[in-house]
């Protein structure tokens, strides 16, 4: 599935004093089968820009397509839970959404009461646990004595288990060790590779992106500056949008400037690291 | 869902009732509503009414605050017009009982639009300071009140984000049977005590590591002046309330 924004607004508190624009003129495609970053400071609109997808909030102006559904003021969703069930929204503090005694009514409560066209549950909740790495042990466990890396691990196979079509996640990496951080890599790259789904990622994280990304936003103060493939937006000087370049792209830069060296881009800093290496030798 | 909630939220503008002493505000207020009670007389509800009528105008918030305002309370009045008719009562006590109510929904949203929190906090530590000569520990009340009334839009957010990333599961909270709401609600209720509980934790601690002490004499950010509109209001208030009290027990 396709997501498309088309002249979108985002005017937070409208007709107050308070009222903002969070987001303004947004324009951009991101494509089925491919994993996109957003990326942009604190309070640059990326969360505002995600929830739009999902409908939690209605544009001020302009419209959000996913897939044949459409989201605008002037037109009323009709069934926004079968819209809702097509994508996975992964929010930034998963502790915020718990509220059973056992991990595994934590995930199969979404399904359980309020999608009943599901069949074997059960088989959804252990295959959406052990994508995330965890295993059938954790099933019975009490979702409030996890550590925050495991809270993260749970909230994303809630969403998981009812195999949505597009992935949201927001701030994925936040508190997690670098095994984790290493876990969760993989399934992302299952996730488009093998289950072509579409994958829409909000990180500031820039080493992470150029990793998995295909496609990067780059957002402030509401507006789409970059919006391009990855290794475009990240050649472009990041520091003024209170943002730093990842390390592999610094390194290349800093060759091709002081050696006049041109050595390609990688996404990945072993592989880099192993070119240097044969070439040094 | 929750942004729908209009009483007890401050409407940031500059206007002379915003930049009363909220002490003035605070015990006008407490005169319009005892006044309001006292009498079914129809030439002092009208003096009201202008009063109320002034008061409004004065703040320039715009009617339509007020009119949502108004309108969250409707089933109340609703209640209170059935009441009536089931007891009997005539129709200019229906109808003064049923304005009394608005009456007063709409002087206390003045005080609460026009002013915040923390400056409300203020005007009720300084109506209660004589107390403290009598030993009632009037800081702590007003800090716990501040507390809690800082409290209450974070909760607010709380509960907005709860809800988004409860609706991203695709729990449904519109459009579900009577058992399906039920559960709904369970997944708002149970974590918002729990994070409000960890709030007020994760609070006492940082008070405590800054060495907050209750009873150290502290300063306003504000300076709230008395001023000389303050003493007007204050006086025309008091001059209503003493003629009413005047015509119902002298």
């Amino acid at each position: 599935m396709e997501v498309k924004f088309n002249d979108v607004y985002y005017v937070y508190n409208e007709k107050t004093p308070i009222s903002k624009m969070v987001l303004g003129n947004i324009n951009t495609t991101f494509k089925e089968g491919t994993i996109s970053g957003i990326i942009g400071k604190s309070g640059s609109g990326k969360t505002t820009l995600i929830e739009l997808i999902n409908a939690l909030i209605i544009p001020t102006k302009g419209r959000v397509e996913v897939g044949s559904n459409v989201i605008s003021k002037t037109r009323k969703i009709r069934n926004i839970n079968n819209l809702r069930y097509k994508i996975g929204l992964v929010f930034q503090t998963p502790e915020e959404q718990f509220f059973c005694n056992t991990v595994k009514e934590e995930i199969e409560f979404g399904m359980k009461y309020f999608k009943k066209s599901v069949k074997s549950i059960e088989k959804h909740v252990s295959d959406a646990l052990l994508m995330v790495g965890l295993d059938d042990s954790y099933l019975n466990r009490n979702p409030f004595t996890l550590s925050s890396g495991e809270m993260r691990k749970v909230a994303i196979a809630s969403i998981l288990a009812f195999n949505p079509k597009i992935v949201i996640l927001d701030e994925p990496t936040i508190g997690l060790d670098n095994q984790s951080k290493k876990n969760l890599i993989k399934i992302i790259k299952l996730l488009k590779n093998r289950y072509k789904k579409t994958v829409i990622i909000v990180s500031n994280d820039t080493d992470l992106l150029l990793q998995i990304a295909d496609h990067v936003v780059l957002l402030d103060k509401g507006k789409i500056i970059y919006d391009n493939n990855k290794y475009e937006v990240f050649k472009q000087d990041l520091e003024k949008y209170g943002l730093k370049r990842p390390k592999i792209i610094e390194f290349e830069q800093m060759v091709l400037e002081k050696k006049n060296i041109k050595i390609g881009y990688r996404d990945d800093i072993n592989d880099l690291m192993k070119d240097v290496y044969r070439y040094v030798k | 869902m929750l942004n729908k909630v209009m009483i007890g939220r401050y409407y940031p503008i500059n206007s002379l009732v915003h930049k009363m002493n909220p002490l003035a505000k605070i015990i006008c207020v407490l005169l319009f509503i005892v006044m309001i009670f006292l009498t079914f007389d129809i030439r002092f509800n009208i003096v009201m009414s202008i009063l109320l009528i002034l008061m409004l105008f004065n703040t320039k918030i715009p009617a339509n605050v007020y009119i949502k305002t108004v309108l969250s309370i409707k089933w109340l009045l609703l209640f209170v017009l059935i009441i009536n008719i089931i007891v009997g009562s005539s129709l200019q006590v229906t109808i003064i009982t049923i304005l009394r109510l608005i009456y007063i929904v709409l002087y206390t949203s003045i005080l609460t639009l026009t002013t915040p929190p923390t400056e409300i906090t203020y005007g009720l530590e300084k109506l209660f300071s004589p107390l403290r000569l009598i030993g009632i520990p009037v800081n702590k009340m007003a800090l716990s009140i501040s507390l809690a009334l800082r409290f209450i839009p974070t909760i607010i957010d709380q509960g907005n984000k709860i809800i988004k990333s409860q609706a991203s599961r695709g729990i449904d909270y519109y459009h579900s049977n009577f058992k399906g709401k039920l559960l709904a609600l369970k997944s708002l209720v149970i974590p918002m005590f729990v994070l409000s509980f960890k709030k007020a934790d994760d609070l006492a601690d940082a008070m405590e590591v800054r060495l907050y002490n209750v009873n150290s004499r502290r300063t306003n950010f504000r300076q709230n002046k008395w001023r000389f509109y303050d003493t007007f209001i204050v006086l025309m208030h008091l001059g209503l309330f003493i003629l009413i009290v005047k015509e119902v027990f002298l």
